[in-house]
C-alpha cells in the first residue's frame, strides 16, 4: 500500500504530462513552400496512445473515438498532419488575432475520410446519399433530433477522402480562354502574313518562270493550310496535353486545413450553414496568413492534381463571383491579399478579423465586403485616407 | 451656382481688404511647405558638408540677411540681390552658388527663390559672347519705332525696375515681331550703338537674354507678393513639407510649385484648390444619392444609392468634368493640370502634405502611363507585319509568333472605364 501510495504522484505526474518524446510524421511547408514529410512533436496530446488533444480530437468518419498511433501509416499521416496544423491555426489566431472566442473555445471534433453528406437535423445523411470526395468542410453546431435518438453536437471539420475523378465528370468551367485566343491571334497572323505574300508574288509573277510561281504559291497557301488544321484540332491537343484526373487529399494539405479551422474561428459572424463568396475569402486569406504563402494547395502534386488558389492571379470582376457556385474562386482572396500590401503585415490579421466582424454571410463583394473594407480601414489604418485610396484605386483595376 | 457664390465671395473679399501685401520680413522667404531641395544631389550636398565644416551656417545667414537690410522689403530685385550676396562670396573667397545652397539646405530660401538666385548668378558669371565686342560691332539693324520706344521705356525704367521684370517686358513686346525675336542680341546692340541703352543695360540685357531670364522664371517680387498675400488669406498653422511638390519635371525642369506660381493668380490658385477639396470631400463621403423626378419636376420617381465603387468612380469623373470646365468657366486661356490644382490645393492648405502623393497618383486610373515594355510592345506591332514580309520563309512565323506572344503578354494600359455592372 506504502509502495503504491509512493507510485501515485509518479503516475499522476506521467499521466498530466503532455505526450512528449512520441514524434510523428506530418506533411510540413519549407520556407520555399515546398511539401515535405517531416517527423514532428504533436503539442497538447491528452492521450499517450491516441489522437486525443486538449483542443482537438481526431476521429475516423462516423466514429467517436480518437484514431490510434497504432493505425495504418496512411491514416497515422493524416491524422498527426490535421492534428498539428490545426493547433497552428489555433495558435495563431490565440497569439496573433488575440481572439478570445478561439482562446475559450471547447474541444472540436476532426473528422477523417468521412464521406457522408452533411444533414442539418441529424448530422451525418443517410449512407444511400452519394459520397462526398476531395473536399473539407466545417459543419455548424446542431440541436440533434432527440426523437431519432440524435443528441445535440458542437461545431466540427470534416475532411474528405481521396478519390480520383475524371475531369470530363466535374463539368468545370473551361480554362482554356487564354489558350484558344493564343491559338486564333496565331491563326490571323498566319494568315495574313501568307496572304500578303502571295499578293507580293503574284506582282512578281511576269518576272517568274511559270513552274517558280506555282511551287511558291503553293508553299505558301500551304503554310496557311497546315496552320488552319492546326487551329481546328486545337481542342483535342489541348485535352491530349492537359491534366485528366482531379484528386484531393484535403487532410494532407495544411493550408486546407487553416482554412477549415479559419471557418471555424470566424463563425460568431460568418455562419457556417452556407457556402458564400465573403465565407471562402476570408478564410482563405486567414490561411494564407498562417502558412505565410500566398498559394493555397498549390506545389503540393502528390495529394492535389487541381490548380489550387493563388492570391497574386490576375482577374477582373465579374457578376458571377457574388454567387454561391463561385465561392471558391479566387478572386475575394485577391483583393484581401492586396488589401493585406497597403495595410500592411503588422496591421492585417487584426484588420482581417475586424472586417469579418463587419460583413456576414449573405454580404456580396460589390458593395457589403467593400463597405467592410473601408468602415475597417478608418478604424485601424495608420493613414486612413491614402491607405483607402490605395484600395480603392486597386479595385478600380480589377474592374470592381 | 453654390460655386460660384464662394468664387464671387473670394473676389470681393480679396480686393476689399487690400491685402496686396507688403513683404515684411525675411520669414518670407522661409520654406514653409517644400520638402527636399530638388536642386541639392549628392554632388551638391558633399559642397554643401565641406562648405559648413570651413565656414558656418551662422555667416550665411549674415550675409543673406545684411543683404536683404539695402532693398526696400517690398521691392527686392532679384538680380540686384545676387549680385550683392555674389559679391560678399567672393569677399570670403567662396562660390555664392554654395552659399544659396546651404541656405536652401537650412529652409531659410525654398526651391523658387533658389531657381531665381541661381539664374541671375548663372547670368552675372557668364562669359558673354557679345560682351567683348560689343563696341566693334558694325553691322547695322534698322531699329523700328516700336522698337526704339520699347528699348528707351527699359532704359527709363532700369533705375527703378529690376532687370529680369523688365527684361520680361522688353522681350513680350519684342516677340510680337518674329524675326525681331530671333536676332535679340544684335538688336540690344544696334540699341546700344543708337545710344538708346547704356553699356551697363546691353550687358545685362545680353545676359538676361542668353540664361533665357523669362523661361520658367518669376520675379522674386512676384512671387514674395503672391506667397504673402497667400499666407494671409490662407493661414498655414503646421509647416508642413512635401517632395512631389517641388519635384523638377522632366520636360521643363520646373516644379509644379514653380509652375503655379508663375502661371495663377491667388483668385485662379483658390479655384484650383477648391476643385481637390472638392474631390477629397466626395471620395470620403459615404452616401450620393441620384434622384429621378417624373415629368413634372415634382415627384421622385426613382432614387438610386450609388454604391462604394460607384461613389469613388463618380469622384474621379466629377473632378474630369470640373477640370475640363475650369479651362472655360473661371480660367479662360488656362489649362490647369491636374498637377497644377493638386499644387495649389497643397499650397493653401487644403489637403495634407501625407495625402498629395495619394491624391496625385489616382491621375493613372484615367491618365495611364506606358510602361517600357509596352512602348516595345507597341513598336514591335508596329514594325511586326512588315517583318513577316521582309524575313524569308519559313522564318516569317517566327515574326509571327513574337507578335502572338506580345499580344497575349502585354496588357495594354487603358483609361479608367466603368464596368457594365455600374453607373459610374
Amino acid at each position: 500500500m506504502i509502495k503504491l501510495l509512493c507510485f501515485l504522484p509518479i503516475i499522476f505526474f506521467q499521466i498530466s504530462l503532455p505526450i512528449y518524446g512520441q514524434t510523428f510524421s506530418v506533411v510540413q511547408r519549407t520556407p520555399k513552400f515546398k511539401a515535405v514529410i517531416k517527423k514532428t512533436n504533436l503539442p497538447d496530446l491528452i492521450s499517450r496512445t491516441h489522437f486525443d488533444g486538449k483542443y482537438f480530437k481526431i476521429v475516423q468518419g462516423i466514429e467517436s473515438s480518437p484514431i490510434s498511433f497504432k493505425s495504418d501509416k496512411v491514416l497515422l499521416l493524416k491524422a498527426a498532419t490535421t492534428y498539428y496544423h490545426l493547433n497552428v491555426a489555433r495558435k495563431y489566431f490565440v497569439e496573433v488575432v488575440k481572439s478570445e472566442r478561439v482562446k475559450n473555445l471547447p474541444q472540436i471534433i476532426v473528422r477523417l475520410d468521412i464521406t457522408r453528406q452533411f444533414f442539418e437535423l441529424g448530422k451525418f445523411a443517410n449512407e444511400n446519399l452519394s459520397p462526398t470526395y476531395n473536399t473539407a468542410i466545417t459543419i455548424p453546431p446542431g440541436k440533434g433530433f432527440p426523437s431519432r435518438g440524435v443528441g445535440p453536437w458542437d461545431m466540427e471539420i470534416w475532411f474528405r477522402p481521396r478519390k480520383n475523378i475524371h475531369i470530363d465528370e466535374l463539368n468545370l468551367r473551361s480554362n482554356n480562354g487564354q489558350v484558344d485566343g493564343l491559338f486564333r491571334v496565331f491563326r490571323e497572323q498566319i494568315h495574313m502574313m501568307t496572304f500578303q505574300r502571295f499578293m507580293v508574288s503574284l506582282l512578281n509573277s511576269s518576272n517568274m518562270q511559270s513552274g517558280q510561281l506555282f511551287r511558291s504559291s503553293t508553299q505558301i497557301i500551304g503554310a496557311s493550310v497546315l496552320m488552319e488544321l492546326f487551329y481546328q484540332f486545337r481542342d483535342p491537343i489541348i485535352k491530349l496535353t492537359s491534366r485528366k484526373h482531379f484528386g484531393m487529399d484535403t487532410a494532407l494539405i495544411p493550408e486546407v486545413i487553416y482554412h477549415e479551422f479559419s471557418h471555424v474561428a470566424l463563425s460568431d459572424t460568418l455562419a457556417l450553414s452556407h457556402e458564400s463568396p465573403i465565407n471562402e475569402g476570408l478564410a482563405d486569406i486567414f490561411s494564407t496568413l498562417i502558412s505565410g504563402s500566398s498559394k493555397i494547395a498549390t506545389n503540393i502534386k502528390k495529394y492535389n492534381t487541381f490548380n489550387g488558389k493563388k492570391a497574386k492571379r490576375k482577374q477582373d470582376y465579374q457578376v458571377q463571383f457574388e454567387n454561391s457556385n463561385f465561392a471558391n474562386s479566387d478572386y475575394v482572396l485577391g483583393i484581401l491579399w492586396m488589401i493585406k500590401s497597403i495595410v500592411g503585415n503588422e496591421i492585417t490579421p487584426n484588420f482581417m478579423y475586424k472586417l469579418s466582424q463587419q460583413i456576414n454571410s449573405s454580404s456580396d463583394i460589390r458593395n457589403d465586403l467593400i463597405k467592410g473594407i473601408r468602415k475597417t480601414c478608418d478604424e485601424l489604418c495608420k493613414d486612413p485616407f491614402s491607405q483607402k485610396m490605395e484600395i480603392f484605386k486597386g479595385l478600380a483595376k480589377k474592374q470592381m | 451656382m453654390k460655386f460660384n457664390f464662394k468664387v464671387l465671395i473670394l473676389v470681393i473679399f480679396i480686393t476689399s481688404s487690400n491685402l496686396w501685401g507688403q513683404i515684411n520680413s525675411l520669414n518670407n522667404f522661409q520654406n514653409d511647405r517644400e520638402g527636399k531641395s530638388a536642386f541639392i544631389g549628392k554632388r551638391e550636398e558633399k559642397k554643401i558638408h565641406l562648405w559648413l565644416n570651413k565656414w558656418n551656417i551662422a555667416l550665411a545667414e549674415e550675409i543673406f540677411e545684411t543683404s536683404l537690410k539695402e532693398f526696400n522689403p517690398g521691392n527686392i530685385c532679384a538680380f540686384d540681390l545676387t549680385s550683392l550676396i555674389n559679391a560678399k562670396a567672393k569677399g570670403f573667397g567662396f562660390d555664392a552658388k554654395i552659399l544659396f545652397y546651404v541656405l536652401r539646405k537650412q529652409n531659410y530660401i525654398d526651391d523658387v527663390v533658389l531657381n531665381t538666385f541661381l539664374k541671375n548668378l548663372k547670368s552675372q558669371n557668364l562669359k558673354l559672347q557679345f560682351a567683348n565686342s560689343i563696341n566693334d560691332y558694325n553691322d547695322y539693324i534698322e531699329l523700328n519705332d516700336s522698337a526704339k520706344n520699347t528699348f528707351t521705356e527699359f532704359q527709363k525704367s532700369s533705375k527703378t525696375r529690376c532687370i529680369d521684370e523688365s527684361y520680361r517686358l522688353l522681350k513680350a513686346e519684342i516677340d510680337k515681331n518674329k524675326s525681331a525675336s530671333r536676332n535679340l542680341p544684335s538688336i540690344i546692340i544696334q540699341a546700344y550703338n543708337e545710344k538708346i541703352i547704356n553699356y551697363a543695360s546691353a550687358q545685362k540685357l545680353l545676359r538676361a537674354n542668353q540664361v533665357k531670364l523669362n523661361e520658367n522664371y518669376i520675379t522674386l517680387r512676384e512671387y514674395l507678393s503672391k506667397k504673402n498675400e497667400l499666407r494671409n488669406l490662407f493661414p498655414i498653422n503646421n509647416q508642413e513639407k512635401n517632395d512631389f511638390i517641388n519635384k523638377l519635371s522632366r520636360r521643363e525642369a520646373l516644379s509644379p510649385r514653380s509652375k503655379l506660381f508663375q502661371k495663377y493668380s491667388i483668385i485662379q490658385m483658390t479655384i484650383l484648390a477648391s476643385v481637390i477639396e472638392r474631390l477629397a470631400e466626395h471620395l470620403e463621403s459615404t452616401k450620393i444619392e441620384i434622384l429621378v423626378y417624373d415629368k413634372q419636376g415634382q415627384g421622385v420617381i426613382n432614387k438610386i444609392e450609388l454604391e462604394e465603387m460607384e461613389r469613388f468612380r463618380f469622384a474621379l469623373k466629377y473632378l474630369q468634368k470640373e477640370m475640363t470646365l475650369l479651362g472655360t468657366n473661371y480660367l479662360i486661356g488656362f489649362k490647369p493640370s491636374y498637377q497644377d490644382i493638386i499644387a495649389a490645393a497643397y499650397e493653401i492648405g487644403k489637403i495634407k502634405s501625407e495625402h498629395v502623393e495619394t491624391i496625385a497618383k489616382l491621375e493613372v486610373l484615367w491618365n495611364p502611363k506606358k510602361t517600357q515594355y509596352e512602348k516595345f510592345a507597341s513598336l514591335i506591332r508596329l514594325t511586326g507585319t512588315v517583318g513577316t514580309l521582309l524575313i524569308p520563309p519559313p522564318y516569317g512565323f517566327l515574326v509571327a509568333l513574337g507578335l502572338v506572344a506580345i499580344e497575349m503578354t502585354s496588357k495594354k494600359s487603358e483609361k479608367l472605364k466603368s464596368p457594365d455592372h455600374s453607373l459610374f
